[in-house]
Parts: structure tokens; C-alpha cells; sequence
């Protein structure tokens, strides 16, 4: 690791220093550790806005630009060491294809440029370069032979490569009849078969079933610990942290942030909620630009109850949440609650707009974020009816606690629900972890996550009834 | 350690793409991906057909047998060249020059959108994607050679077996330069093909006239009198009619080729070759652009 990385924080001056290369360390072995390094990358395409001017440029042998240009990707710098992964997220036409791409070696880059040691297999995409109507089979050593392994070397790895795959008969079918998650099995497992000191895999495993990729995540795990190096491109952020040991962030094709995975993707994750307010901000601005004001203002004073300040919290601000606590039966605010007690969630809304059609959504989650079970306001018979700017309202939502001992959350949702049409549908305030609590001492087992409610008999039978029951066989 | 790869956004100087020994490396390394590629391309080509690979052999049998029928018996002409019985003369005169000639046209005709058709090898896998041009010269070769035969084969029938040269061990010779022609032209029209899209309709027009400007089915002597010496010149002396001229002495009149034409021509296809190769090297690095 070179002093770059070990400090933990999310440096973007790093990365812009970067465009200008720096010597990063005198030492050799450090050099050469390097599997991947990036400097100062860009990528520019000229919008032609008539085919005559993409004409004239190349007779011009490439000297003049006649198009607008378009950087999909710049300034891009960074170091991967062998065998870290580093996760790249961003949204839809940031930059992270282009730039695997160029790692991969299918996009020259316009500036900058890429080191590369090692052997790359690169899963770019759908479709990966494989050829339609060739079948699987002749596919696979299509891809061998294109990466440069010899048919006897790939007639060794055959057999691992389709048992990896699991797609049976289909080996011996065209490609162009496998369904997405198919293709994405064998790509993969050609990939991984082939033992490249640098894997690159773009957005590929989200076709796959879970139990593939399950598979393929153990699998990259394995591969990773004996040295190989990761670029991981993912929409998923529980993947690329749980894989990843850092993250690049793409916005614009610029990176924001290269760090630790959890900072890149938190950091992504935050952006992608800001931009849904942003623009339900925008709306509410202009019909109402004081309430707008007064809602900006909002976000940093989270004093009032048990709202979690630390939680994810978004929505047009049209209408807020603004207490939550869980008290007992007698209306004392408590932390901790036994199986079978009763919780009362105590909530104030507020309606910062006129407001009709409102509704609240409670989810309980268990550590991980999964939601376990929930119901809504309406759902159990109750209404709001119309609220006036500056109206509130307390909500008190009453169950018996069912879950088994651990820490659990509270996910609320006020929303807007839609017309007789199906049409108006709105998030107005949306808070991820509301509150949280711990089960604690259950009296009895509880199996699984949850229980609910059984009755068991269990009778006697005399003997000569038994010959009339149903047998199981 | 392995190698270390740099991938810069300085492009190679342009004289580095002129790489007569990178030519041959790169078509030699993939022989093995080209031969893959061609031999499919001849399996793909009648797919779904009942009689599938058969047509291969099928469809230039019946169409000697066209031309047997309407040249050699209702038009009735001939070439009068060599021992070959009236009725099949000018059939498989013909036959011969169009096998060699067809082969070069069929791989003009596709090299325009060979690469701007591929763009999952161009974008998503490191592919060496001057081996595409090649892997269709191979198949259209490969088709040639059975046309060929089984001209041969009509041949030996026809003639009782007295039809058949030893300069038949020549056609290498004559083929040489033909698959070193098809090969550069495919290289420059399938880079340029990337870039402009309307190249493969100007293509298919130059090549029909190159159709006519080849002596494929009239005698040179016949048809352009000695008043137009510049139409004989370039009739006579286009490197496909020494080709085909040549193509056509060694299989059918037991002659020589004329050895100091071939020479020149087949010095002129490899200067064809390593421009093709240039061409579509030094653009090589501006396709995935495109795409």
C-alpha cells in the first residue's frame, strides 16, 4: 500500500494531483505491485451534428475537430495494488464503462494513460464478445484463443469452465438462444477459468440468478486471496461493499471520490437521494419559495425525538415527519422490548403544503435491512383527510412485539397516494431508520426472524382408525 | 513479474503501423482463430438449407452446368484455346477465370461492413479485428479450391482424362497474389467502411466494372480493337486479368503462365497487402469510437 491509500479518508486532492504524474514511491517492489495505474485519464468524442463534418475530420488525419466535443471521461486518476478490489460506482453514463474500457484495452484513452501488469479478462457488459451463432462450446475456446491460450490449454480448462457455468445441454446451442442470465453464467465462467491476474467485470452478475451470483461473488473472493486484482462496476451497493475494499465514485465522468468502498458508495448513495429532493425542491420552490426555504433549513435539526439523525432520509418535503418514539403501554418511551409486550410508535406529522389522499407506511426491519413485516395507516381503516399548511397530526401505531431478540429498526413513509386513476403517487418524507429498538428476552423459542401465531393439537389415535388415514406415500 | 502494458492516449507515430513483419506475426499467431472463423463462415453460409455443407459443392456444380447449356449448347461459342470439346469450352473457360475472379470480388463486396457489422468485437473484447478481412479471403479461398476441383473433375470427364497439365502444379503461383490483392483491398475498405458508411455501395459498383474491365467472358482480341490502346492496356494488364489469364493456362491450355506479367503483379499485391495493413492499423485505434 502506498501512503496514498492509507489514510482512510475519501481524498479527492489525490486524485486530481494525480493528473500530474507523481512518483509515488522509489521503492520498486511497490511499483510493481501496482497492477493497474491510471493517470490523468480522459475520453473525448466528437458529436458530429453532420456526417460531413466527421468527413472532414478524418481526411484531416485526426488534426482537426469539426464535431462538439464530449468528455465521457477525465481526469481520471488512481492506483490498484495486485490483488485489491476496488468497486466503481456511479450512475448511468458517468464514466464507468468507458473507463473499463479503456482499462480493458477495447478504448483508446484521448488523454492521459493506463499501466497495466498482468493478464486482463474483462466481462464488459452484455453480450461480451461473444459470437451469436457459434455455440457455447466453440465460444469458449473462441475466447481462449483470443486471449491467447492454446486449444490443448483450453481442452484442460473445458471441463472446469462448464461445470462453473451449470447450463447444461445448452453448451452445445448457438449463443444467440440463451437467455441473458446464460450468457452472463458462461461469460463468467470462461472469465474466471482462465486465471487472469486482473478481472474487470462490468454490471454483469446483476442478470444472474442469486445462487450464480452467490457463486460467482465465493469465487471471486477465492481469486482475490490468491492475488488477483478487481475492477468491479455495480449498481448494487451492498455487493461492491461487501467485495470491495475501496471504491472509485463517478459523477460526469469525473471522479468525486476514491477511498474506502463504504465512503465512495455511501457518498454515491447519498448523491442519488439528493438529486430526488433536488428536484422536488425545485417544484415546491416554485409554487411556494418561502416553504421551500423553511424545508432546506429542515434537514440539520433532528433534536425532536427519536428521529435517527444518522439515517436516510428523502422525499419532495411536501409533508414531514417530524417525531418518532416507541413507548409502552403506559406511554413511557423505551429502547428495549420484550417478545409478546405491546409497542406504540408515537408519531407527529406535519403538512407543509395542502395535503389530501396522505398515508403512512411503517416497515420493522431486523439488523441487516431487510424488512420483516409493516402496514400503513390506511390499511388498518384510518384516514388523515386534509391538512392545511402548518397542520399536524399524531399518529400512535400499536403491535405486539413478535421478533426475536436483536436490534431492530423502524422504516417510515409518508406518502401521497394516488387517484382513482392510479396517477400522483408521492414520496413526501421517507426515513430509513426512524427509530430503533431491541428486542430482548423472549420467553419462548422464536424461530426465524418472526412469529406469528400457531396453534398446535396434537391427539391420540386409536389403532384400527389408523389403517383409514391417508398414507404419505 | 508480467509485462508491463502501457495504454497511452499518444498514438503510435504513423510510420509504425508499417509493419511488414507485424503483418505476418499477427496473421500467423491467429491462424488457428482465422481457419476457426473461415470454416464456419463455409458451415454458416447454408444453414438451415436441407442440404446444408452440400451446397457448397452443389451450387457451383449446377451453375457450370447453366453455362454448359446455354453457352456451350444454345449460344454455342467457343474459345479455342486448348483441347477442350466444343460444348464445354467456353463453359469452363469461363468457369476457371470467374472462380479466381469471384474470389477477390466477394471479399470486396463484404469488406466495407466486415468490421462496422462487428461492433460486440470491437467494443467489448480485445479482439484482433484485423483478422476479419483474412478469415474471409480464407473462406472465399477455401471455396475457390473446390470450385476449382470440381472443374477439374468436369474436365477429366470431358476430355477422357487428356484435359488435365502438369502446369496445374503453377497455380499456387497464380494464386499467391491473388489472396495477397483480396487481403489488402479488404484491409483498406473494411477500416474506411468504419468511418463511411456509403463506401460499400461505391464498392459494389467498382466492382462490377472491374467485372467488365477483366476479360472474364469475352477474348480481349474479339471485342476492344487496336484502336483503343489505353482500354486494351488496362484490360490487358489489371493485375485480375493476368491472374485469371494465368488461372486459366495452367488449369485448362497446359501453358506457362506468362511469367514476367505474374511477377510484376504479384509484387504489386504485396505492395497492396502492406498498404491495406497500414491503412487499417493506423485506424485501428479510432474504431471502437465510432461504434
Amino acid at each position: 500500500m502506498s501512503t496514498e491509500m492509507s489514510d482512510g479518508g475519501c481524498r479527492m486532492s489525490d486524485v486530481k494531483a494525480g493528473s500530474s504524474p507523481s512518483p509515488t514511491s522509489g521503492l520498486t517492489s511497490d511499483i510493481e505491485n501496482t497492477a493497474i495505474s491510471v493517470r490523468g485519464v480522459g475520453k473525448r468524442y466528437d458529436i458530429y451534428s453532420r456526417t460531413s463534418d466527421r468527413l472532414k475530420h478524418i481526411l484531416s488525419v485526426g488534426t482537426r475537430h469539426y464535431g462538439k466535443p464530449f468528455w465521457a471521461l477525465r481526469d481520471v486518476s488512481f492506483d490498484v495494488q495486485r490483488g485489491e478490489a476496488v468497486g466503481i460506482v456511479g450512475r448511468n453514463g458517468s464514466g464507468k464503462s468507458t473507463l473499463m474500457q479503456i482499462i480493458a484495452g477495447t478504448l483508446a484513452p484521448t488523454e492521459g494513460e493506463v499501466r497495466i501488469r498482468g493478464r486482463i479478462a474483462a466481462l464488459l457488459e452484455l453480450g461480451s464478445g461473444f459470437n451469436p451463432q457459434f455455440t457455447g462450446r466453440e465460444n469458449v475456446y473462441l475466447a481462449g484463443s483470443i486471449m491467447g491460450l492454446t486449444r490443448r490449454e483450453m481442452d484442460d480448462k473445458f471441463d472446469a469452465i462448464a461445470s462453473f457455468a451449470e447450463i447444461g445441454d445448452f453448451l452445445d446451442q448457438p449463443v444467440e438462444v440463451y437467455s441473458s442470465g446464460m450468457h452472463a453464467r458462461l461469460a463468467f465462467a470462461v472469465s474466471v477459468c482462465i486465471e487472469p491476474d486482473i478481472l474487470i467485470v462490468d454490471e454483469i452478475l446483476s442478470v444472474g440468478d442469486a445462487g450464480f451470483q452467490q457463486k460467482c461473488i465465493a469465487r471471486m473472493r477465492r481469486m482475490l486471496d490468491a492475488g488477483m486484482t478487481l475492477l468491479f462496476v455495480s449498481h448494487s451497493a451492498d455487493m461492491v461493499k461487501s467485495i470491495c475494499s475501496r471504491g472509485l465514485y463517478l459523477q460526469g465522468g469525473r471522479p468525486i471520490c476514491f477511498g474506502p468502498a463504504s465512503e465512495a458508495v455511501d457518498l454515491y448513495m447519498q448523491s442519488l437521494r439528493e438529486q430526488t429532493t433536488d428536484r422536488a425542491q425545485q417544484s415546491l420552490a416554485q409554487r411556494k419559495p418561502e416553504l421551500a426555504k423553511d424545508i432546506e433549513s429542515k434537514p440539520g435539526d433532528e433534536e425532536s425525538g427519536g428521529v435517527g439523525a444518522d439515517g436516510l432520509r428523502y422525499g419532495t418535503g411536501h409533508g414531514r415527519i417530524e417525531s418518532v418514539r416507541l413507548l409502552d403501554e403506559q406511554g413511557v418511551p423505551r429502547e428495549g422490548f420484550s417478545f409478546g409486550e405491546s409497542i406504540v410508535v408515537e408519531i407527529v406529522i406535519a403538512a407543509i403544503l395542502d395535503l389530501n389522499r396522505l398515508d403512512l407506511v411503517f416497515s420493522i426491519r431486523d439488523k441487516a435491512g431487510v424488512d420483516l413485516f409493516g402496514s400503513a395507516v390506511v390499511d388498518e381503516g384510518e384516514k388523515f383527510g386534509p391538512m392545511k399548511p402548518g397542520e399536524r397530526r399524531l399518529v400512535k401505531l400499536t403491535f405486539v412485539n413478535p421478533l426475536a431478540p436483536g436490534p431492530h429498526g423502524l422504516a417510515l413513509t409518508l406518502t401521497r397516494r394516488p387517484d382513482f386513476k392510479g396517477e400522483g403517487l408521492l414520496t413526501l418524507d421517507h426515513m430509513d431508520a426512524a427509530a430503533a429498538f431491541e428486542s430482548v428476552g423472549a420467553k419462548r423459542n422464536v424461530r426465524g426472524k418472526v412469529h406469528v401465531a400457531v396453534k398446535a393439537e396434537v391427539a391420540a389415535i386409536a389403532a384400527q382408525t389408523a389403517a383409514a388415514l391417508p398414507q404419505s406415500t | 513479474m508480467s509485462e508491463l502494458v502501457i495504454r497511452s492516449s499518444e498514438p503510435p507515430a504513423l510510420w509504425e503501423h508499417f509493419s511488414p513483419v507485424g503483418m505476418v506475426r499477427s496473421i500467423w499467431s491467429h491462424r488457428e482463430l482465422i481457419r476457426n472463423f473461415a470454416a464456419r463462415e463455409l458451415v454458416e453460409r447454408h444453414k438451415g438449407a436441407m442440404l446444408g455443407v452440400a451446397w457448397n459443392i452443389m451450387n457451383p456444380l449446377l451453375t457450370l452446368a447453366v453455362y454448359t447449356i446455354v453457352f456451350g449448347y444454345i449460344f454455342g461459342q467457343r474459345w479455342g484455346k486448348g483441347n477442350i470439346p466444343d460444348q464445354f469450352d467456353f463453359p469452363l473457360t469461363f468457369f476457371a477465370g470467374n472462380a479466381l475472379f469471384h474470389v477477390f470480388v466477394e471479399c470486396a463486396n463484404r469488406a466495407p461492413t466486415m468490421v462496422s457489422s462487428r461492433s460486440n468485437l470491437v467494443r467489448k473484447v480485445v479482439f484482433p479485428l484485423e483478422i476479419l478481412p483474412v478469415t474471409a479471403v480464407w473462406a472465399a479461398f477455401i471455396q475457390s479450391l473446390i470450385t476449382l476441383g470440381l472443374l477439374l473433375i468436369v474436365l477429366l470427364i470431358a476430355t477422357n482424362g487428356a484435359g488435365l497439365h502438369w502446369q496445374i502444379v503453377y497455380l499456387p503461383l497464380v494464386m499467391l497474389p491473388l489472396l495477397m490483392l483480396s487481403v489488402g483491398v479488404s484491409w483498406a475498405l473494411s477500416a474506411v467502411g468504419v468511418f463511411i458508411r456509403d463506401l460499400r455501395h461505391v464498392v459494389v459498383v467498382l466492382t462490377q466494372l472491374l467485372m467488365f474491365m477483366t476479360p472474364l467472358f469475352y477474348k480481349l482480341d474479339e471485342r476492344i480493337s487496336a484502336d483503343h490502346p489505353v482500354l486494351r492496356t488496362i484490360i490487358a494488364d489489371n493485375p485480375l486479368s493476368v491472374i485469371v489469364e494465368s488461372g486459366r493456362r495452367v488449369l485448362l491450355w497446359g501453358e506457362t503462365p506468362d511469367w514476367l506479367a505474374l511477377s510484376w503483379v504479384t509484387l504489386f499485391s504485396a505492395a497492396v497487402m502492406l498498404g491495406g495493413h497500414f491503412i487499417f492499423s493506423a485506424m485501428r485505434r479510432s474504431m471502437a469510437d465510432v461504434h
